[in-house]
């Protein structure tokens, strides 16, 4: 075991790298878990709104003190310039005016030219808070034309608006609890972090014991060629196994529970990942023998398959041409099963197996690109012709 | 055959068109020290790598301790160190970690390999360096990590592929010297290189390479006695005629004389008292002279007059 034991002390020099990619993740990870399972993924906002009542009669004030309860009144001067700089700077999402005579018109049934707006375009914030005026007057109306006083009227119309609805987000498929959408994130990330921490430790550690004069001098010990590459081997499965057993181990530990259902086929999907993210990495060892080349590639590696693949944007907001091109490298199968397996995604059996399938497909393929360019470039060592006398 | 260590038989290696080692045959004794002299691009290091199997050749045939060398024969392997031009050593290991690994590739009983650890560290005089890194060595020192990881597992056959190239003198004097006490303890030694004065100073036996092929073989005096230079006398003196030149140059013995305005210069083939009978002539003629060097034949000699160049380019 002598080439396993010095594959980890060189390792272990080489490791500082991929120390800092694994405990800044776990932090990030932390700091946004909280330490918690439980995620809160709805919420309620209360609209930043500035209102100027005009009217300034008992009827428009009980009006603004309903809203007062729906939005989160901001007091400013009615000064259009003011009013347009704070839209402007999002201090406040909209502002309206009562007009005067607003109390009249609405005991009249009338709907137009109550209120005179200030509003930034195509903002969330308009369509909110419009819709809720024009859900109170329209109220006010049909309580009004069904012989209810105005005061009454709008009382109830405040209710009906003051009303708040339970909201929960369906997923499509969901009939897992145990991989929550945070959880899912986290998992979505790790093709990044695997890809940077394990290539950024283990090729270093690779290019060292395939370096020529190293390469030469074990070629000529008596140590058995296949002993020394299943040790090296082993190093590399044994680091690589410990890297992913601690990012499942601090994922467990931050989003909690045993692991059941489609969870355990997001286990598998991040332990293939690891095992592609090996192959690469013995792949990349294999054809470049410098330090500043390899900090470029995994740069590549690392933030090209993040935006092509969906890692750092969901892959249902990508074009349809990044998704196209993103096909052609494993983290899109990764990210699509890790889609399909929080809900964002229609879940199929068949569809989540083919994802498995297909990285499975590129591991091996890997593997076999690997062993083919290893032959060429180190056989002269080995491939010795039977000598002709 | 029964001490014998090495034997190549017919080697023949091409790359291409370029004929590497070109019929090619050799035999080592054990004990022996046995230099592999050569300039650059003889074919030394192509042999070096055949026979260690980290090459294939084209044809022929090579044993070591009476069996065919092949790249899995590892029974063979384990008797035989290598110590190569190129510093090969982790730079992430210490010391003591770098000559432990390259022995356990040869011995794996703990123990054991302890104790043969220490020893090579002794033997190079790397003890107050054990906790080292390479990167903190000197040149020096790191030549002789090196060495210690090449025959920390107490190697039967050594070989040596030019391993003093850009070492200071007192770090080569030191390698030498440790070549031939382990020759003492029992090692049978190839050495290579194309120093000639290392190749005259350590080996018991010699064989001159050149384009692939061996052009002459023996001690350093068998090598010497080949050719037809014994002697080449040099003496300081100016304004020297072409008729007394020529009166030199009829002595007996002289087959050759050289005059540069400066020096004469005056090649003997055989014969005793060659300087005297040189000087002879210069008193004669009532010719002064400064400076008189006398010259016994060098390896270079050899080389030269075998091959009609010199064995180091000039620049070397």
């Amino acid at each position: 075991m002598q080439v396993f034991k010095a594959f980890f002390k060189v390792l272990k020099r080489n490791s500082f790298t991929a120390i800092v990619f694994i405990g800044v993740f776990l932090l990030l990870a932390l700091m946004i878990s909280d330490g918690k399972a439980e995620v809160t993924i709805f919420a309620l906002d209360a609209k930043k709104v500035s209102v100027f009542d005009e009217d300034d009669s008992p009827e428009s004030r009980k009006f603004v003190e309903m809203l007062g309860e729906k939005f989160e009144i901001v007091d400013i001067r009615n000064d259009r310039d003011i009013i347009t700089d704070m839209l402007y700077y999002e201090q406040i999402d909209y502002a309206f005016v009562i007009n005067r005579g607003w109390s009249e018109k609405l005991a009249a049934g009338e709907t137009d030219g109550l209120f005179t707006s200030y509003k930034m375009h195509d903002s969330y914030a308009k369509v909110i808070v419009e819709q809720c005026l024009d859900d109170y007057v329209t109220a006010v109306n049909v309580y009004t034309a069904a012989g209810m006083s105005l005061d009454k009227a709008m009382d109830c119309a405040g209710e009906d608006i003051l009303v708040e609805t339970d909201v929960t987000i369906e997923k499509f498929g969901d009939d897992n609890k145990d991989f929550t959408p945070m959880f899912a994130a986290y998992y979505r990330y790790l093709p990044y972090i695997f890809i940077s921490a394990i290539l950024s430790a283990l090729c270093p550690v690779l290019m060292i014991m395939n370096r020529k004069d190293i390469r030469f001098r074990t070629n000529c010990s008596s140590v058995d060629a296949n002993s020394y590459t299943m040790q090296i081997f082993a190093g590399g499965a044994v680091f690589v196994l410990a890297v992913w057993l601690i990012f499942i181990g601090a994922g467990v530990y931050m989003y909690g529970g045993i692991f059941r259902g489609k969870a355990w086929t997001a286990l598998l999907n991040s332990g293939l990942f690891a095992l592609i993210t090996t192959a690469l990495a013995v792949l990349v060892a294999s054809v470049i023998d410098s330090q500043k080349i390899l900090t470029l590639i995994v740069q590549i590696l690392g933030l090209g398959m993040s935006f092509l693949c969906g890692i750092f944007v969901p892959q249902s907001m990508l074009g349809d041409s990044v998704n196209a091109v993103g096909r052609f490298l494993p983290a899109y199968w990764y990210v699509r099963l890790n889609e399909m397996l929080c809900g964002d995604r229609l879940y199929s059996t068949g569809k989540a197996m083919a994802c498995l399938l297909i990285e499975a497909a590129y591991a091996v393929t890997l593997v076999l690109v690997t062993v083919l360019i290893r032959r060429v470039r180190y056989s002269g060592a080995h491939k010795m012709t039977a000598a002709k006398a | 055959m029964e001490n014998t260590v090495v034997k190549i038989d017919n080697l023949v290696k091409r790359y291409g068109e370029l004929i590497a080692l070109d019929h090619f045959s050799l035999e080592i004794k054990q004990g022996e020290v046995f230099g592999l002299l050569g300039p650059n691009g003889s074919g030394k290091t192509t042999t070096i790598n055949c026979l260690l199997s980290l090459l294939a050749f084209d044809k022929g045939t090579i044993e070591i301790f009476g069996k065919p060398m092949s790249p899995t024969a590892y029974d063979i392997k384990k008797n035989i160190g290598v110590i190569m031009q190129n510093v090969a050593v982790f730079d992430e290991l210490t010391v003591y970690e770098n000559i432990d690994y390259f022995c356990g590739l040869y011995i794996t009983d703990k123990a054991e390999r302890r104790k043969y650890v220490e020893d090579a560290i002794k033997f190079v005089g790397l003890e107050d360096f054990t906790k080292f890194y390479p990167k903190k060595l000197s040149g020096g020192l790191l030549r002789r990590l090196n060495i210690a990881c090449g025959i920390a597992h107490k190697p039967k056959l050594i070989i040596l592929d030019e391993p003093t190239v850009a070492v200071d003198p007192q770090s080569r004097n030191r390698i030498l010297e440790g070549i031939q006490e382990l020759n003492r303890n029992g090692a049978t030694i190839i050495y290579t290189s194309h120093y000639m004065e290392e190749v005259e100073q350590i080996c018991s036996r010699i064989a001159i390479m050149d384009k692939g092929r061996k052009i002459a073989e023996g001690t350093k005096d068998e090598l010497k006695r080949m050719i037809k230079n014994t002697e080449t006398i040099i003496i300081e003196v100016a304004g020297l005629s072409d008729e007394i030149r020529a009166k030199a140059a009829a002595l007996p013995h002289v087959y050759d004389t050289e005059y540069d305005g400066q020096k004469l210069t005056v090649y003997c083939s055989g014969g005793k008292h060659n300087l005297i009978r040189v000087l002879g002539v210069l008193q004669e003629n009532d010719i002064s002279f400064g400076r008189v060097f006398s010259e016994l034949p060098t390896l270079n000699d050899v080389f030269l007059e075998i091959t009609g160049k010199a064995l180091r380019d000039k620049e070397e």
